[in-house]
């Protein structure tokens, strides 16, 4: 057995060694010589705080009890470590750009930096963590007696030491946790004996273990022989109590307080992290990694002991005082480094969101503006006192059995945030109003579920009514709510709570509107990784520079402050002085001081001074900001692909004409080259045999000259026809406009074609409209469509009835004269097509125009404003002239009347060239 | 979350691979990591290996358990080291 003074002696030396790194730790930190304070495996050892004594010595007792269930609490935060990339990662970022302090300042600072929230969270933090610490303190007492069990009575001992412990703990928490105000809430000294004390722990368990299975026992096959029939054959291990151990780990290693504070308070380098990712599950795994083999060997050698105490008692009993010494300390270690981090954590909190709070209003309402860094000190410091009293108070009058439940009950409790805490990182409709109900139904349930029950009717539950439900009401019974049965206290309790709390958290959420500032810091959280570091100012303030160094001075301490503005000053180009009090130099100012006092707190400060403010365009803006962004983005995307679109179905359109037209020209180029080979062809062949035959009478010369003249008068027509058909086109002809009447042209016209009706026995009788029409036009030229008209009534208007009728006259259409004939007509399909190049209707008569007559016609009416048409529903051929009173003031441009003009039917393109090659065949 | 245009030449003579697209790739392998914890941990995987069975000596449940736990860390430890040099970049 050990000697007691051995065992003291010992204790004090590894606390006085505790001591010395931390105070070393400290003052290499104030020096600015990081070096491995900065370590990521520093910071993974820091991040054992959540293996405490409950998980080094209760681990066993639950593993000799229930076999694997001791593991969930430590396979929970593995697979929270595995996903690290999408939750940790993002709410380190968060709280580093936010410059968080706590799980209360996060959740505030989400939900508009709202002090009710900060409360809330506080106040479940603490009734959640308090008896925890009591369970700290007591597992270090039972690890006491087990040494002193000697002789002395046990019971005084216990209490003393509790007291002595709780003692040692306030001072170390105090010396190393409030030295300053630190803007960053970072201690380095307590990391670094907190990193000390977790390789203690696991060394020591370690250590147990090999003793346990190697010296104990002959090696693992030896140990798991001898496991007892209740842990050798497990038939379910996935129960509930599982699953529900499971979650509430997972959510733990985030939302625990002193968790917090480690894993992203005290987070030096971002960096770090992707190696405590891995790094940290390795340490859980081997912990928990001779668990089972203590259980089995605790159960095996000494049964009928406390299987909480085996990690002690085997190697005591064995006889082997140096393990169990170091056994000792290692639960000494994971003991005391959980009351220090969980005081600093809570003692943040309760300074942040209640004791500030209500000194500023105190403040305000007394017009006192002290030197706030003693008070948040002060606070500080008193807050650590409190919580360790409280601690040892209820150390002191809870029953010891009640303890042992105590862990899990103070995980159940912070759970009821992490519905808010997820919601906080990733849902941007999450509101404050959401959160607060959703935490507060959890609370309660738990409360009443489990924390008060588990007192067994000695506190506010009487235990009747934990027996039989409030007011005797059935459904109302704490472990049986609404009459759900067959389940554990604690998968009940999380059930019930966690089904009311994410319903009424998701419920009020979506039925509640979110503040300004909500929606702002909504943003900043949820797309932090999409943010610039300076984000736009939301609130528009104003304050002069003094009032706000002032200010800083008095949070930070007056070095920090300086320095904090003489930074801010060059950033904003200055070479000295003061900053601009900026909208934006004011915002990164309440961050700051955020670190330090808290985000509901600081904005409380600031506002004091510059005003609550409006809300700035810019950060409306932010507020709609990525999504709206992005929406945007996609909107403006689909207008250019549309337009893109449209522009694309035009140039094929455009391309199409372009090859009609190109065809047409093809077209048309073959035909004139056919037209004016015909005629050349037989001037070439009279010429050739007029040359090349010697004896040719001059009868047949004079017959042969008069077809060459012939031939050659039709060429020089064509190509008239030609050349005045592609002026007309382009509009490049110029018209003659004058006063004109009509009857004159029919006049003109009738005289032109005088011969040539008499030569074929037309007669044309012509119906004059009185009063005499008058217009404005070129005379010549509608004279020359006149004329084209009559020369094809003769040569079409058939021999049967060769009789042409001239109409003029004026109707709803306007001006207009009709040259009608008595012949076949035009079939409705070709009426478009009479006005083709090259067309003509029949191969009944080929002599004349080479078929360019009515084209020219109508582009000689068109350029004058009017047209020319085939009316339809007379006997024979009917062709309309429209004359406007007066011609369009300006020629139309050319490629206007290209555009308009040139694409004809399709059928025409074929009809054409049929009708020539017949035509001149 | 910085990706690089820098193009990388693929493993075993496959095409180069842009950075973004293995950067997707380690996210999205990240991404399955806690989802493969959770049916290791918590599905009735682990009740079909907790039974009375041993290999050499020790309780299959605990091979299976210690096994699949020191696979998840070394999986999340090399995906975090990449996912980590994504970051610096």
């Amino acid at each position: 057995m050990l000697a007691w003074d051995v065992l003291v002696t010992v204790c004090l030396g590894y606390v006085v060694f505790l001591f010395a790194i931390a105070f070393w730790a400290d003052r290499r930190a104030r020096q600015g010589r990081f070096g491995w304070l900065r370590s990521p495996y520093v910071y993974t050892l820091s991040l054992s705080v959540y293996c405490t004594a409950w998980t080094f010595f209760g681990a066993v007792g639950t593993a000799a009890r229930s076999g694997y269930e001791f593991l969930p609490i430590y396979l929970g935060p593995t697979i929270v470590f595995t996903g690290w990339y999408f939750l940790l990662r993002k709410l380190v970022r968060i709280a580093r750009t936010q410059r968080i302090t706590s799980i209360a300042d996060l959740i505030s600072s989400r939900y508009g930096k709202s002090p009710v929230l900060g409360v809330a969270v506080t106040l479940l933090a603490v009734l959640g963590s308090t008896p925890y610490i009591a369970l700290q303190l007591k597992s270090i007492t039972l690890s006491f007696s087990v040494f002193a069990n000697g002789g002395e009575d046990a019971a005084p001992v216990s209490e003393l030491t509790a007291l002595y412990i709780a003692i040692g703990l306030a001072i170390f928490t105090i010396l190393f946790g409030t030295r300053n105000v630190d803007a960053n809430e970072r201690h380095h000294g307590v990391v670094a004996a907190i990193a000390m004390e977790a390789i203690v722990k696991l060394a020591a368990l370690l250590a147990v273990g090999i003793f346990v299975t190697w010296v104990l026992f002959a090696g693992p096959q030896d140990v798991f022989a001898a496991s007892p029939a209740h842990l050798a054959a497990i038939d379910t291990v996935v129960t509930p109590r599982w699953v529900t151990l499971t979650f509430l780990s997972a959510s733990a290693i985030v939302c625990l307080p002193r968790m917090f504070q480690v894993l992203v308070v005290e987070q030096t380098d971002e960096r770090n992290l992707t190696t405590a990712v891995w790094a940290f599950p390795l340490y859980l795994a081997l912990i928990s990694l001779f668990v089972l083999p203590i259980a089995i060997a605790g159960l095996d050698r000494l049964p009928g002991e406390d299987p909480d105490l085996f990690v002690l008692t085997l190697p005591l009993s064995a006889g082997a005082n140096g393990v169990a010494l170091f056994a000792f300390l290692g639960g000494f270690s994971a003991a005391t480094s959980m009351v220090i981090v969980a005081a600093i954590a809570l003692s943040t909190m309760v300074s942040n969101h209640i004791v500030m709070p209500l000194w500023l209003g105190w403040a305000r309402s007394k017009g006192r503006a002290g030197d706030l860094r003693a008070v948040l000190l002060a606070s500080r410091r008193l807050s650590i006192l409190a919580i360790l009293t409280l601690g040892y108070l209820y150390f002191l009058v809870a029953a010891p059995e009640a303890l042992a439940a105590i862990g899990l009950i103070s995980f159940a409790a912070m759970a009821q945030v992490f519905p808010a805490l997820v919601g906080a990182l990733f849902w941007r409709g999450a509101t404050g109003t959401g959160a607060l109900a959703g935490i507060a139904a959890g609370f309660l349930i738990w409360g009443y579920t489990l924390a008060l029950p588990s007192f067994e009717g000695d506190f506010l539950l009487g235990a009747a009514t934990i027996e039989h439900g409030a007011f005797g009401i059935a459904a109302l019974r704490p472990h049986a709510l609404f009459g759900l049965e067959g389940f554990d206290p604690l998968t009940h309790t999380l059930f019930w709570s966690m089904l009311a709390n994410v319903s009424l958290f998701v419920g009020v959420s979506l039925a509640s509107r979110p503040q300004p500032l909500e929606q702002f810091q909504a943003a900043q959280f949820v797309d932090v990784f999409r943010q610039s570091e300076a984000a736009p100012a939301l609130v528009a303030r104003s304050a002069t520079s003094e009032d706000l160094l002032a200010l800083a001075t008095r949070i930070l301490g007056r070095e920090e402050g300086e320095e904090l503005f003489a930074r801010a000053a060059r950033a904003q180009g200055k070479r000295g002085g003061l900053p601009d009090p900026t909208d934006s130099f004011i915002e990164h100012l309440e961050r700051e001081l955020a670190g330090a006092v808290g985000s509901a707190s600081a904005h409380e400060l600031v506002s004091q001074i510059a005003g609550r403010g409006t809300v700035s365009v810019d950060g409306l803006m932010k507020i709609a900001d990525e999504t709206l962004q992005l929406i945007e983005t996609s909107r403006r995307l689909a207008a250019k692909s549309a337009e893109l679109e449209e522009t694309a179905r035009q140039l094929r359109h455009a391309n199409d004409q372009l090859k009609r037209i190109d065809a047409l020209k093809d077209a048309f180029l073959s035909q004139v080259s056919h037209e004016l080979r015909t005629p050349m062809t037989s001037i070439r062949a009279f010429a050739e045999i007029l040359e090349e035959t010697p004896d040719v009478s001059s009868e047949e010369a004079r017959h042969f000259l008069g077809i060459i003249r012939e031939e050659s008068q039709h060429l020089t027509r064509l190509l008239d026809e030609i050349l005045d058909l592609s002026f007309l086109e382009s509009g490049r002809v110029t018209f003659n406009i004058a006063p004109v009447r009509l009857s004159e042209v029919i006049d003109r016209a009738l005289f032109s074609t005088q011969g040539l009706a008499r030569s074929q026995g037309v007669t044309i009788e012509t119906i004059r409209e009185v009063p005499e029409i008058e217009i404005e036009t070129d005379f010549d030229r509608v004279a020359q469509v006149v004329i084209n008209l009559i020369s094809n009534a003769v040569k079409y208007g058939g021999s049967v009835d060769p009789r042409i009728t001239i109409r003029m006259g004026r109707d709803a259409d306007g001006a207009f004269i009709e040259v009608a004939d008595h012949g076949p007509g035009i079939p409705p399909d070709k009426r478009e097509e009479v006005f083709e190049k090259f067309t003509r209707l029949s191969e009944a008569n080929l002599a004349g125009s080479a078929g360019l007559g009515l084209p020219i016609a109508r582009e000689i009416m068109r350029n004058l404003g009017g047209g020319l048409r085939v009316m339809p529903n007379r006997p024979g051929a009917v062709f309309r002239m429209d004359l406007p009173d007066r011609p369009p003031a300006a020629a139309p441009a050319p490629q206007e009347k290209a555009a308009k003009d040139v694409p004809p039917s399709p059928v025409n393109e074929e009809v054409t060239p049929a009708h020539g090659l017949q035509s001149s065949t | 979350m910085q990706t690089g245009s820098r193009n990388r030449p693929g493993e075993d003579g496959a095409p180069p691979a842009s950075a973004t697209f293995e950067h997707r790739r380690r996210r999205d392998a990240a991404a399955v990591l806690p989802f493969a914890a959770l049916v290791l941990f918590v599905s009735p995987l682990l009740d079909l290996m907790a039974g009375a069975d041993t290999l050499f000596g020790i309780p299959v449940g605990v091979l299976y358990i210690f096994g699949s736990w020191f696979a998840l860390i070394a999986a999340t430890g090399l995906l975090a080291r990449r996912l980590g040099d994504d970051q610096e970049r």
